[in-house]
């Protein structure tokens, strides 16, 4: 019996089920602070403003990849998945960031779609989509899903749909 | 300087300006004084899907020669404008009933608008259903000139909770309606045979046809199957008074090179292959192509493709069975998105849109001799949000339509 379930086991029932709850709680609240490790879906769908790709430049945590997509990029769900399954046969693990160009930042239901929960953080375009595909990268005029690696110092490397096992190789190693 | 009319587009409704040159009038108060109110007909009227701007236009001219506007307004209801001086005045707008739809106006997507035999007036968008990336075909049709619209109807037999989408509309020179669309039902069926979500290659090209202006339609047809799932449907007249048809298609095993297929027919055909780019790529390029009739015969085409890593919209003549004739050539615009093109004899005119990072400019490929040589025109510019170029013409006359959140721009093409 581990020291824990020794201490607890002369506890009121009531107090019991409390403590198993927290054992739940706690680690959700650390993995909220700690996105690589996460494995929760994002609670929040945020912006992506004019000034987002330039502060990720700076400021994101990388290896980092992030996905733009659309709610009518019927290829979407699938890359996803297929990014996914890259990203958990890696470690450490990079983190997940997909942007939704045509979505809404206070719009609930784009947390329900399946396909985004495998994102360590969820975002909307804030803005003109022009504009802001044009801050990340001026020769992209919205095919999606669109990928940037970010990995080490380096220079994202850009992507029209999944990147290929080239590009997972050279994005793992330069991490 | 390219003489423009502006248009409100965004909210409030505003007067309508005109910089058409001397001896204008005073814009129609009517207009300002319009914008629709929606409380007192919410549960009835269309209502846009989205809260980011719908700025996508069906634009078409009248056998009157009035120019009419299908557009989401402000407040996300379907409304329908006319200009009798090609959108130097504008009416007030009329808010159509579409029974509480929600409607798509985005890009790709955006409201149809087309004249039929017998004062037939027909607007046709997509109802998104709740599931993603499902949809329905809806119609109005006006038998009285516009005036009055009977409620929405579904174009397509089949109610399965799919894709119906991307639908184009236009009436051949034999009066008959052709919608098409991109549908899924295929894939579908494919997925639940085999238990393979992947077991389909795309979608499918479906059309349905009407011989009595819209009021019924005969049943769904598939032209072709293995179409791309996300871009806009091209459509244009045949030489025999018939509607071809133009789309990106999924050659095997993924090459998103465009289709070319005749729609008369009621079997699915092999779609010839009109571009030649061979991009290989599982994506949405969210960019459907455009198609003219070329005087000398066969016809003029748009596309955006990838060509040996090379991203570009390309023009390109196409036989008339749609075969590529001669070598297709990018626009003079690395930048060049959402390109269209229009004609009229041998005059010819390519738009699209182009973003250098603060400005939206709209321009042009004007060409009067049947293609053969092209000179370039800026027709415009915009720090908006604007939505894609629209071409509309009556007779020798063809115009660019743009809509930004700042107005609406009528533009004369003078290849």
């Amino acid at each position: 019996m581990s020291r824990c379930n020794r201490e607890s086991a002369g506890l009121p029932a009531a107090v019991r089920r409390y403590l198993t709850a927290a054992a739940f709680v706690v680690p959700a609240a650390l993995l909220s602070v700690a996105p690589t490790v996460a494995s929760a879906a994002p609670r929040v769908v945020e912006s992506f403003d004019a000034g987002t790709w330039a502060g990720w430049q700076q400021g994101l945590r990388r290896p980092a990849i992030v996905v733009f997509t659309t709610t009518d990029c019927a290829h979407c769900p699938a890359a996803l998945a297929e990014i996914e399954r890259q990203r958990r046969s890696h470690t450490p693990r990079a983190e997940l960031l997909v942007v939704v160009m045509d979505g809404e930042s206070d719009d609930a239901s784009l947390l329900q779609q399946a396909h985004y929960r495998s994102a360590d953080r969820l975002l909307a375009f804030d803005g003109p989509a022009n504009r802001l595909r044009h801050s990340v990268n001026p020769g992209w005029i919205g095919v999606t899903p669109y990928v940037a690696l970010l990995a080490g110092a380096a220079e994202p490397k850009f992507v029209m749909g999944v990147p290929d096992m080239a590009a997972w190789a050279s994005f793992y190693a330069s991490r | 300087m390219v003489a423009a009319t502006l248009l409100y587009a965004g909210a409030p409704l505003v007067q309508a300006q005109h910089v058409h040159g001397a001896g204008q009038a005073a814009p129609d108060a009517a207009v300002a004084a319009s914008a629709a109110s929606p409380a007192a007909s919410a549960n009835r009227v269309g209502m846009s899907a989205k809260r980011r701007p719908q700025l996508a236009t069906g634009p078409a001219f009248a056998p009157d020669g009035r120019l009419w506007l299908a557009a989401m307004d402000d407040s996300g209801h379907l409304t329908l404008r006319q200009s009798t001086d090609a959108g130097a005045h504008w009416s007030a707008p009329q808010v159509l009933d579409t029974a509480g739809d929600q409607i798509v106006a985005d890009g790709e997507q955006r409201p149809k608008l087309a004249f039929g035999p017998k004062g037939a007036v027909l607007i046709a968008y997509t109802k998104p259903l709740a599931k993603p990336y499902t949809g329905e075909i809806r119609l109005l049709r006006s038998a009285d000139g516009g005036q009055t619209f009977a409620p929405p109807v579904t174009v397509h037999s089949d109610r399965q909770v799919i894709t119906h989408r991307f639908e184009s509309m236009a009436f051949d020179a034999k009066g008959r309606l052709h919608v098409v669309w991109i549908d899924k039902r295929d894939g579908e069926a494919a997925a639940a045979a085999t238990g393979n979500a992947k077991a389909y290659r795309g979608a499918g090209i479906y059309h349905a046809v009407s011989v009595d202006g819209g009021a019924s339609f005969g049943p769904d047809l598939r032209l072709a199957e293995h179409s791309c799932e996300c871009c806009r449907i091209a459509l244009a007249p045949t030489p025999d008074g018939g509607m071809a048809a133009l789309w990106r298609h999924v050659f095997a095993p993924n090459q998103r090179d465009h289709g070319f297929a005749r729609l008369d027919t009621d079997r699915t055909v092999e779609p010839v292959r009109a571009t030649l780019d061979h991009w290989a790529i599982d994506a949405c390029p969210h960019h459907g192509p455009g198609l003219a009739p070329a005087a000398a015969g066969g016809y003029h085409a748009v596309w955006f493709g990838v060509r040996d890593g090379v991203p570009a919209v390309r023009y390109g003549r196409l036989n008339a069975d749609g075969s590529p004739q001669g070598q297709a050539q990018p626009l003079p615009d690395a930048a060049a998105e959402h390109a269209d093109v229009i004609s009229a004899g041998a005059r010819v005119a390519v738009v699209w849109r182009s973003f250098d990072g603060q400005l939206t400019h709209l321009r042009a490929w004007l060409s009067a001799d049947d293609g053969r040589t092209f000179r370039l025109q800026e027709l415009g510019q915009s720090a908006d949000e604007n939505d894609h170029p629209r071409l509309a013409g009556h007779g020798e006359a063809l115009y660019a339509i743009w809509r930004t959140t700042a107005g609406v721009q009528v533009v004369p093409l003078q290849p």
